[in-house]
């Protein structure tokens, strides 16, 4: 029997708003153990959230990016159960009425263009930190987190493989930072994932019993679990065991997954609306603003690069990898109109100068766009040469220098005096006879050679046609 | 809904509750009257009531302003046990 796989995926990503989805505690991570806590995030009886507006909006941009309806109306409800990092007992999420509704992920994979169905989006608060001490048997509860927002986005069991989870990630993590609502950080925690698997005979459309898996704190963790639960399920069908509906723990080291919750003790979380928390009406005038001040998706860009620059698909991908950079090749193209020139350059020089400075990429490129315009310009109007164009951008990346005064400063800018270069080629031909030789019998490569001499000579600073016309009328 | 002794043992266990026999028979029959009260609710005709009357705009929810939190003492103030910044609770492994 030939089996395959139906999974889905319930996302949570922390959302980088300044605030706390129902306080006005710092939402960053990072800092001292409970010091941005207050009444609200902390619990005490009588402290009455209040929704943060900048949290619903990022929730809405989520929503719109994916193609999600937009609910007219959105309810806070709560979810109750006990745990020492919550300390309301009760989380504030949505059920009945989440912000966004159906929607889809669309990718590619292996050339085929992929639609996985979304069932939400909807806002809730995180809960906070419990850390587990062995020594002591005690766990320090850290209530920084708490409350802090986060969009829980729920597909439809659409997928078929864990390559395709992990493109249904990857292409949710590119989103949310093109559209500036998360981080997406797995390993600080602001992206997390929980998997649920089952199989099926294939070619028949029964969801038969399916695990949840927890604890996956990287893509290739994603992948590894999903690959070993399938395995594990299709293993206890041959064997006739019956699998139990419960949720697992995957050990990433060990490369297994182990029971997490006793089975007696299912989850009953009576959810009611929140009493303390209005329902909120979403007008409609307000979405089209959201949604016509969304930034043009990774996926439009890479078809206009293509279609409208013809810039090889690889290119295209590269270029659009990360949203600053995507910004920095579209701004150049305002004042440089040569997509192909402006796409090496970046692709050659600049990415590599990124990853050898170590630059992240959330904070602003400290080298500006009409700089590199200026660079260009003098590598257009051949004024230096591509090698020297390189040696420019190193100097000048991290300064900022302005490029023209950096190419005089380092002499950099192209030799055309006829008589200098004419003296260079002259003692170039005296010193290498028997290359004059080989081009005199028609061995044309050992133009080449004179060239690389000549220019090796002029420190990469003749322009190159002029030697070229000159060695050529100097060899006959 | 029928209120079984069973089902108030388990919200009991879900509010993390202890209750005598006693206890448990007295919520049933507390329960039992309190659902047939809501009964009533629901033989009002709702047809032509809007569901939701108070409602609050989407543009005017709190500004994401930040604002000073309490101090790490004032936090734990409350704590019986603390440590590091921390509350210490009995360890807890999902």
């Amino acid at each position: 029997m030939e089996f395959e796989a139906v999974i889905g995926l319930e996302i949570h990503c922390e959302l980088k708003t300044k605030t706390k989805n129902f306080c006005s505690c710092k939402n960053e991570f990072g800092f001292n153990m409970n010091t941005n806590v207050c009444p609200v995030c902390l619990g005490l009886p009588g402290a009455l959230p209040v929704p943060n507006k900048t949290a619903f909006e990022y929730c809405i941009k989520a929503g719109l990016s994916f193609g999600c309806d937009i609910n007219d109306i959105a309810i806070f409800e709560r979810k109750n159960y006990f745990y020492p990092d919550l300390p309301k007992a009760y989380q504030i999420s949505q059920l009945e009425k989440p912000i966004c509704l159906n929607g889809c992920v669309e990718f590619e994979e292996e050339g085929l263009e992929k639609s996985i169905r979304l069932n939400r989006i909807h806002l809730e608060e995180d809960a906070g930190k419990s850390i587990h001490d062995n020594l002591t048997n005690s766990s320090l509860i850290d209530l920084n987190r708490s409350s802090v927002p986060l969009i829980e986005i729920v597909t439809e069991p659409d997928i078929r493989s864990s390559s395709e989870a992990v493109k249904v990630l990857e292409t949710i993590k590119e989103t949310l930072k093109y559209i500036d609502v998360s981080d997406c950080k797995m390993q600080e925690g602001s992206l997390r994932c929980d998997v649920n698997v089952s199989i099926r005979e294939k070619g028949t459309d029964k969801l038969n019993t399916r695990t949840e898996m927890k604890n996956l704190s990287s893509f290739k963790a994603v992948q590894r679990a999903i690959d070993f639960e399938i395995q594990r399920q299709i293993e206890m069908f041959k064997n006739g065991e019956k699998l139990t509906q419960e949720t697992l723990r995957w050990d990433d080291e060990k490369g297994v997954n182990y029971s997490l919750r006793s089975k007696e003790e299912s989850n009953d979380y009576k959810y009611f609306p929140d009493p303390d928390l209005l329902p909120i009406k979403i007008e409609r005038d307000y979405v089209s603003k959201i949604k016509n001040n969304l930034p043009r998706l990774p996926k439009t860009r890479r078809k206009q690069y293509i279609e409208e620059f013809n810039l090889p698909e690889y290119d295209a991908k590269v270029l659009t990898n990360d949203k600053q950079i995507s910004d920095f090749f579209e701004e150049t193209l305002k004042q440089f109109n040569n997509p192909k020139q402006v796409s090496n350059l970046i692709m050659s020089d600049i990415l590599r100068l990124i990853k050898q400075n170590e630059l992240n990429l959330e904070e602003k490129l400290p080298f500006s766009i009409d700089n590199f315009v200026k660079l260009l310009k003098m590598l257009d109007s051949k004024e230096i040469t591509r090698t020297s164009c390189t040696t420019i951008l190193e100097n000048i990346f991290i300064t900022n220098e302005d490029a023209i005064k950096c190419a005089e400063r380092l002499n950099l800018k192209v030799n055309d005096n006829e008589d200098e270069i004419l003296q260079i080629v002259l003692e170039v031909i005296k010193n290498n006879p028997n290359a004059v030789q080989d081009y005199k019998n028609g061995n044309e490569r050992t133009l080449t050679f004179f060239m690389g001499q000549v220019m090796k000579a002029s420190r990469g600073r003749a322009k190159p046609d002029t030697v070229t016309k000159l060695i050529k009328e100097n060899l006959k | 809904m029928e209120i079984t002794i069973d089902l108030v043992k388990h919200l009991a266990n879900l509010s993390r509750l202890n209750f005598s026999d006693d206890e448990l028979e007295n919520f049933k029959n507390e329960f039992v009257q309190t659902l047939n009260q809501i009964d009533e609710l629901q033989s009002v005709d709702t047809d032509n009531v809007v569901p939701y009357s108070n409602l609050i705009d989407a543009e005017d929810l709190r500004e994401d302003t930040i604002k000073p939190s309490l101090s790490n003492e004032e936090v734990l103030k409350n704590a019986p046990k603390k440590s590091r910044g921390a509350i210490v609770v009995p360890k807890v492994v999902e």
